[in-house]
C-alpha cells in the first residue's frame, strides 16, 4: 500500500463481499485474521485484510476464478495471491471446517454504514492456536487480555478441534 | 504501555482503531523510506573516501617530488 493512500478502504472490502453474496458467488463470508483481532483488541500494524468465505461452488476453484473477474470488473487489481482496492492488498480464503463453523457464527456488525460479519474472538484464538507462528501467538495473548472471552465456547472450539492454548 | 491504557484502545470504535491501523501505515513506511535514505547517504559517504583514499594512493604528495628535487619544501619560508 503507498504512503499517499494509507487510510484502509474497509468499507470497500466489505461491500465487495456483500456484492459477491448478493451476486451468488459466495454463500457468506466474514472478516478474519489480523483486522478481525482488532475489532477486539488494541490497534496494531497489519498490511491486509482477510475475508474468510463460504463457496457455493464446491468444485476445486471454489469459485475463486469467478470471484476474481468480477472484482477486477469493479476496478480491483491482482497482485501475487492478493487482491488489490485502493492499493490495498486483500486476501480472500475459502473456509473449511473451523474456518467455516468460524463464518457461520460469525458476529454480525456494521463497518461505516456497511453490514458485515467479523469472526468472534473464540475462532480467531483457535484458528491461531492451529496455526501458531509467533504473531498467532501474540494475538492469542492480546485476545486474552483485552477481548470477553467466552471460556466454555472456547473450550468447546479447542476440543472438538482437538487444539490447545499455547504456554504463554 | 499500561495494559490498562491497551485495554482502553481495545474499547475504542472500529473505525477509529481502523484508522489508526491506517496511520501506523503509513508511520511504518515514512520509517522505512529514512533507513534507505540514510543507508543510501552512508554508502555515498563511503564510496567518497574510498576514492579519496585511492587518489592519495595513486598521487605523491608534491613535498616528496620537491625533497628529491632537493628543493624547500612548498609553504617553506626558507
Amino acid at each position: 500500500m503507498s504512503e499517499e493512500s494509507s487510510a484502509i478502504p474497509l468499507a470497500d472490502v466489505l461491500r465487495a463481499a456483500n456484492e459477491l453474496v448478493s451476486a451468488g458467488l459466495i454463500e457468506d463470508y466474514a472478516l478474519g485474521g489480523a483486522l478481525a483481532a482488532i475489532y477486539y483488541v488494541e490497534p496494531f500494524t497489519t498490511y491486509d485484510a482477510d475475508i474468510i468465505f463460504i463457496t457455493k461452488d464446491k468444485t476445486l476453484s471454489a469459485g475463486i476464478p469467478a470471484i476474481y473477474s468480477h472484482l477486477q470488473s469493479k476496478g480491483w487489481r491482482v497482485e501475487h495471491e492478493h487482491l488489490l482496492v485502493k492499493d490495498f492488498p486483500v486476501q480472500f480464503l475459502a473456509a473449511s471446517g473451523l474456518t467455516e463453523e468460524a463464518v457461520r457464527n460469525a458476529n454480525p456488525i456494521e463497518y461505516e454504514g456497511v453490514a458485515a460479519k467479523v469472526f468472534r474472538p473464540e475462532y480467531i484464538i483457535a484458528i491461531a492456536a492451529g496455526v501458531g507462528r509467533h504473531k498467532d501467538l501474540a494475538r492469542i495473548e492480546q485476545l486474552l487480555k483485552q477481548a470477553k472471552i467466552d471460556k466454555a465456547v472456547l473450550d468447546d472450539i479447542l476440543q472438538r478441534y482437538k487444539l490447545t492454548l499455547p504456554k504463554l | 504501555m499500561k495494559s490498562e491504557m491497551r485495554r482502553e484502545f481495545a474499547r475504542e470504535s472500529f473505525e477509529e482503531k481502523i484508522r489508526k491501523v491506517g496511520e501506523l501505515i503509513q508511520l511504518s513506511a515514512r520509517v522505512k523510506a529514512e533507513r534507505v535514505r540514510e543507508a543510501t547517504e552512508d554508502s555515498a559517504d563511503v564510496a567518497y573516501l574510498k576514492r579519496a583514499r585511492a587518489k592519495s594512493q595513486h598521487f605523491r604528495p608534491l613535498d616528496d617530488y620537491l625533497r628529491e628535487a632537493d628543493l624547500p619544501p612548498k609553504n617553506s619560508n626558507k
